[in-house]
């Protein structure tokens, strides 16, 4: 009680003290004028006892200063002396505090946004029971379909004594539409999981109970949990959603028994479609073609190296089509997700504190600047009996008021930073979703603040007090030339700068050379006036009705004014997609195929016109026509690479491919990009799309337009949309469009590399100007001595220039040796560009050397201005 | 030692304050006063009693109240918390257990 009292008192007085000052005047003239009346009765005249009275008094002052000190608060008091006083200098000194602040904030917020992305996706634990054992199951396929079919599953199940608890889903990817006859039809997941799912993932229901083992059993009635969402808006969210169904296939209805709790979802998931979980079942479990996505828990204290041995010590699973072996292997679920962008964060993490040192270097250099203005100022304090802990810590105040202002703010920044840079993220980023400022992100930057503000305080702080107080007088009160030892740490701090920002600004422009180099690249078709419609049908359609769309929408593209030619690509088969078909196992005909034998090749199911749509030329033969029906022969086009894989040294026209199909080769097209920008040229078959039944669902007619056609998006959009207005993700993109959406995830990496160096450097450079401005301004009156003794301005500004020119070029040397070093990391994103290409190096080099001149020669101009006459008599 | 009768021994001026407002509120020169005449040497320096009575204010010993003086001025009046009180008995009787292990020291009886 008696604690609180007394915190409760210093608090209040924390704040009225000028009253409580006022209160203990008017107390002590009370006092005063008591004693004075009882003098004046003892019979003393008036003016006597007055002064008696005040005299029998005291020390006026000493007697306020204890009587303040026992409501003053000691330590806490002078912290805010020192507050105040911050405040006070920092106010005054408006362009210092604002570049300061600004550079924090700048240096916090970045790093405080890279640290949000590397922290919610790599370092988070997923938020999963026990996810730091959650594996994810694959094998790899020949023709190139992920996951594992049921009985697979079923095999691995037995086997695996590592694994405490599996859990099968088919997805994410798979969408149905409910209340499909409805005016208001819903896309939603179709999620087939094993029951297990959901206390492997730890997923709840809200309402109802779970999928429990006796669901998956085909004679149990067909049963679904719902997702939270899906029951808020499509049932009302109320109780009596249970008995209530759901059909995801038409005639099929699941009655409803749970609903789960919100956010329930799967890992990786990039659809937002509410989602309805039900048991696999039927077909499901049998077929081999069905591939499903396995999670299993490994028991405590397994690695997933032992899941790994295990799998490989059992036989390898086989494809029971084709006997193919399909290598299984276990990866943590974590890696899985994150996959490759694990090293693009530490890039952008480790490029982010480079831009933080820098800022922090700056600051440092700043500050010694500032201290050197301020020596005589600490001087006095300290000659005046100021310890030198006092006048650290009033240094310390300042510089962290600096870092908490500049922090928040930084936070501030970093929140808009991640708001604008999460939606900008490539389309299946990992965990994006995730991405949110909390409190582990508040602590980092917290802490990185701190650490900024006791940096920039401290360095400078002890520099300015290891000089000896009278030296510091002397020099404050005159000082020719530049105090030697400070000078020579900054000159330190500008070689640092430029060699930190040099390995950025090459990486940097390694990358971007990159990306020139990947935009510009002839993938080989005439991609002017090439456009690409494309659209995912809802999963209404079935085959073969889904082609029959996309056939009638090609009539009516065809038509449309303007259009010169158009052709389909069923099955995503647009070109420069990123994705691929392949086709394992081909062979020429009369070659008897075998485990891991034949060829694997890229296949498309394209329509006629297809190729001279693209701008392709036909090498030999003809291309796929319209009239390549299902009542005519199955006919092939190969690329040349493709070609002359099977059949080196011979005409492959008119040869035939094994197979139950036996294709014939009726044509040779040139080899072009036809997937990716990178890599090599793939081996290609186009069949036509009459022949082979391709899944259409998702698909793309190509568009060759007259030059300068207008308004042809909006056409061509409205043909598809006429056509079916639940069509989904509807497109309509340039060639270019299409080349800036493949090369979504090297733009990303290459603007955010690019950012930091441009900070980098920025920073750097103002590093420099401002040690030469510096300079100029300190030497001022050493300036006008030369002068005055004939010296010319060219031996002056390159006397300055030399200032910060030396430092910067051993500082371009170290960068230079640092990038060399430096730049392998980025080898694996660079696309035509060696990671030590010269050209880059030397060009880099170049327009950084000339961007520190100038920032060096603007500010050594200025010793031009120095008139002498005023400058000795300033002295 | 070079003025016995103005020494305190630390806190013993606090626990005068506290008795004399036993009578009653009162300001800071009656208390002086009152102690002075009390005591008959005790000499209460401004210097101190002002700082003291700060303290058990901000212990909440004491109370502060503004009101007229019966000379009609307005005086800083102090009154006995029921903490004061408290503090007051419990502090009295350890002063007395003091005072009488000093004197058994100071005064051996024969």
């Amino acid at each position: 009680m008696r604690t609180v009292n007394w915190l409760l008192y210093r608090l209040r007085n924390l704040w009225d003290r000028d009253a409580r000052e006022a209160e203990l005047d008017a107390e002590l003239q009370f006092h005063i004028e008591a004693e004075a009346e009882e003098r004046i009765a003892t019979g003393l005249p008036a003016e006597n006892a007055r002064q008696a009275a005040r005299r029998s008094l005291g020390n006026v002052t000493l007697a306020k200063e204890d009587a303040r000190e026992v409501w003053s608060w000691g330590p806490v008091e002078r912290f805010f002396q020192d507050l105040r006083y911050a405040v006070r200098v920092l106010g005054r000194q408006r362009s210092f505090t604002a570049t300061a602040v600004a550079t924090i904030v700048l240096i916090v917020g970045g790093t405080t946004a890279v640290f949000t992305l590397v922290y919610t996706v790599l370092l988070r634990p997923l938020p999963y029971p026990a996810s730091g054992r959650l594996v994810i199951v694959r094998a790899q396929d020949p023709r190139g379909i992920p996951g594992l079919s049921y009985p697979d599953v079923q095999q691995l199940q037995s086997e695996l004594a590592s694994v405490e608890a599996w859990g099968v889903y088919r997805g994410p990817g798979y969408v149905s539409t409910i209340d499909r006859n409805s005016d208001n039809p819903l896309r939603v997941q179709d999620m087939r999981i094993t029951p297990e799912l959901f206390p492997l993932l730890g997923l709840k229901v809200a309402l109802g109970r779970p999928l429990t083992s006796e669901d998956a059993i085909d004679a149990n009635p067909d049963v679904a949990v719902i997702g939270h969402d899906l029951w808020r808006t499509r049932f009302g969210g109320t109780a009596d959603v249970l008995g209530k169904s759901v059909e995801l296939r038409p005639g099929q209805p699941l009655t409803i028994v749970g609903v789960a709790a919100p956010g329930s979802d799967v890992p990786g998931n990039w659809i937002s479609a509410p989602i309805v979980w039900h048991p696999i079942r039927g077909s499901d479990r049998t077929s081999s073609n069905i591939r499903f996505t396995v999670l299993a828990r490994l028991k405590a204290g397994r690695s997933v190296n032992a899941a790994n041995v295990e799998i490989a010590a059992r036989p390898p699973l086989t494809d029971p089509n084709t006997g193919a072996r399909r290598p299984a292997d276990a990866t943590l679920l974590l890696d899985h997700i994150v996959g490759d962008s694990q090293r693009v964060l530490w890039i952008f993490f480790g490029a982010v504190a480079c831009v933080l040192l820098i800022g922090v270097a700056n600051l440092v250099s700043l500050q010694l600047v500032r201290n050197a203005v301020r020596e005589r100022e600490l001087a006095v304090r300290a000659a005046l009996g100021a310890s030198r802990w006092r006048i650290i810590r009033q240094l310390l105040v300042e510089s962290l008021l600096l870092g908490i202002v500049g922090g928040a703010g930084g936070l501030f920044a970093a929140s808009t930073a991640v708001g604008l840079v999460t939606p900008a993220l490539p389309a299946n980023f990992p965990r994006a979703n995730q991405i949110a400022l909390d409190s582990a992100i508040w602590i980092f930057a917290a802490l990185v603040s701190a650490l900024v503000g006791v940096t920039i305080g401290v360095i400078p702080a002890f520099r300015s007090i290891q000089t000896g107080l009278i030296e510091r007088v002397n020099e404050g009160v005159r000082t020719a030339t530049l105090g030697y030892r400070r000078a020579r740490i900054q000159r330190g701090l500008i070689a640092f700068e430029t060699a930190v920002a040099l390995v950025l600004f090459v990486g940097a422009s390694l990358l971007i050379n990159s990306f020139g180099r990947l935009m510009s690249e002839d993938a080989g078709m005439r991609e002017r006036d090439l456009w690409v419609v494309r659209g995912t049908l809802p999963l209404r359609y079935r085959e073969p009705a889904d082609s029959k769309f996309w056939v009638s929408a090609l009539r009516y593209v065809r038509e449309l004014p303007d259009v010169e030619s158009a052709a389909l690509a069923l099955n995503d088969g647009g070109p420069l997609e990123g994705g691929d078909i392949m086709m394992g196992g081909v062979l020429p005909e009369g070659q008897s195929g075998g485990e891991g034998r034949g060829f694997s090749l890229s296949l498309r199911y394209v329509g006629g016109g297809y190729f001279s749509t693209l701008g392709i030329p036909i090498v030999a033969g003809r291309p796929i026509l319209d009239s390549d029906t299902a009542d005519s022969e199955g006919v092939v086009v190969l690329n040349r690479a493709a070609a002359a894989a099977l059949w080196p040294g011979e005409d492959p026209l008119g040869k035939r491919l094994a197979g139950r199909q036996k294709l014939r080769v009726v044509g040779i097209v040139p080899d072009f990009k036809l997937t990716r920008l990178d890599g090599e040229v793939s081996l290609q078959m186009y069949t036509s799309m009459l022949q082979q039944p391709a899944a259409a669902g998702s698909s793309a007619i190509m568009v060759r337009t007259k030059p300068g056609a207008q308004a042809m998006a909006d056409r061509m959009k409205a043909v598809l949309m006429n056509l079916e207005k639940d069509i989904l993700r509807p497109e309509v993109l340039t060639m270019a469009q299409v080349r800036w959406q493949l090369l979504a995830a090297e733009r990303f990496r290459t603007a955010v590399l690019l950012v930091f160096a441009g900070t980098a450097t920025f920073l750097a450079l103002i590093g420099i100007f401002g040690l030469v401005s510096y300079t100029v301004a300190q030497r001022h009156r050493e300036i006008g001595l030369r002068v005055a003794l004939g010296a010319t301005y060219s031996r002056l500004v390159s006397l300055m220039l030399r200032q910060a020119l030396v430092p910067a070029v051993l500082g371009i040397v170290v960068g230079t040796v640092g990038a060399l070093a430096g730049s392998r990391l980025l080898a694996a994103f660079l696309f035509g560009v060696p990671a030590t290409d010269a050209a880059t190096f030397s060009a880099a080099i170049s327009v950084f050397f000339c961007a520190a001149f100038v920032a060096a020669f603007v500010p050594a101009l200025r010793s031009f201005r120095v008139d002498p006459a005023s400058a000795l008599r300033h002295e | 030692m070079k003025d016995a009768q103005t020494q305190f021994i630390q806190g013993t001026l606090e626990l005068l304050i506290l008795r004399t407002l036993i009578y009653g509120p009162a300001h800071g020169h009656a208390i002086a006063k009152h102690i002075q005449s009390t005591s008959e040497t005790l000499r209460i320096e401004t210097g101190s009693l002002y700082p003291a009575l700060q303290r058990l204010e901000a212990q909440g010993l004491v109370r502060p109240e503004w009101r007229l003086s019966d000379k009609g001025k307005r005086a800083k009046y102090y009154q006995l918390t029921p903490a004061g009180k408290r503090h007051l008995n419990a502090e009295r009787s350890r002063w007395e257990q003091f005072v009488l292990a000093m004197s058994r020291v100071l005064l051996p009886s024969e």
